[in-house]
């Protein structure tokens, strides 16, 4: 939070490079969510660069009520939002198994999975049904991962409930682990 | 798509634990989720974005800044002029006399006071406090 405020302050004093810097240390967050979210690298790019300019114009609105990195990835994520509502594609899909019953009572052990298929061809497998994620699914799933934020953080970023976080990651994780037992043949919603 | 109650879904709630302990599949799962995201930026894209955020910024300023200066100039005007009116045109001196209004100065008194503090309330905040 010191360092938030040390930058926050350091930009909103207009001190040479300290923009530049705040978009350096952000651009991996930001790019993470758009990417996620809109999955077309030219608009990434184009949406993180609008993303940094909202971030620079609003600045000094920020009340360190959260941390930096969640006040400038809900911008990206609602950036990210109204891409997506303004091509009109679905951010969530609507599976009639709701809570993922019908998997949860027909998993396997796993246990010998990855031996069974090697580490590079599960990772490949894996990847690829990552991207076959809803947008809202792959997102959550990169933030708690890739970018380690806490469920707490990721609702600030997406200004979703808790519970609908974790049944997110719940369900996409679960909905990972059917890709790599395709025997069982359920596909968790 | 409703939320998941995990405390009362208690098969969930197994897999939901397994999930956050990496067990099995789930150890490939976050292995996966924390891979291949690089982001696809040009390598001066921090300093081309703060460049154009500066710019627009400046931009933004830049009318504002203007105007009241423009205000500011036109005030003055007024006020130079309507003081030498008072001062040197004896035909206005006349109409003020012909006019016989009791209290007329305390009333000119009154407006050049309003006239002054609409004047410091145009100026823009930066340069009252020095």
């Amino acid at each position: 939070m010191i360092e938030d405020r040390t930058l926050v302050e350091a930009v909103l004093a207009e001190a040479p490079g300290a923009f530049a810097r705040l978009v350096r240390t952000y651009q991996g967050l930001c790019w993470h969510i758009v990417q996620r979210m809109v999955r077309q690298p030219d608009d990434t790019a184009e949406l993180c660069q609008e993303v940094f300019l909202r971030v620079h114009r609003t600045l000094h609105q920020f009340r360190y009520e959260s941390p930096l990195r969640a006040w400038i990835g809900r911008i990206a994520y609602h950036t990210a939002l109204r891409h997506l509502e303004r091509k009109r594609i679905d951010i969530v899909d609507l599976g009639a198994d709701e809570d993922g019953q019908a998997f949860l009572e027909n998993l396997g052990d796993g246990a010998d999975l990855e031996e069974r298929m090697g580490q590079d061809q599960a990772d490949a497998l894996l990847h690829a049904a990552i991207e076959a994620l809803p947008p809202v699914q792959r997102t959550v799933l990169t933030l708690y991962h890739l970018d380690e934020l806490s469920i707490a953080e990721i609702t600030q970023v997406t200004g979703m409930a808790t519970g609908t976080i974790k049944s997110h990651l719940f369900r996409a994780r679960l909905r990972l682990r059917g890709e790599l037992e395709p025997s069982m043949g359920v596909t968790a919603p | 798509m409703k939320d998941i109650d995990f405390r009362t879904n208690h098969a969930a709630e197994n897999e939901w634990q397994a999930q956050e302990r990496g067990d099995g599949p789930y150890a490939a799962i976050g292995r996966a989720a924390r891979q291949g995201m690089e982001p696809a930026l040009p390598p001066d894209f921090a300093e081309r974005v703060a460049a154009t955020a500066q710019a627009r910024a400046r931009a933004l300023r830049q009318p504002a800044r203007l105007e009241s200066w423009l205000i500011g100039v036109l005030l003055a005007v007024l006020v130079v002029t309507g003081g030498a009116a008072m001062v040197f045109d004896a035909r206005f001196q006349m109409t003020l006399r012909e006019l016989d209004v009791p209290g007329t100065t305390w009333l000119l008194g009154l407006a050049a006071c309003a006239a002054l503090t609409q004047a410091i309330a145009w100026l823009p905040a930066s340069r009252r406090q020095g």
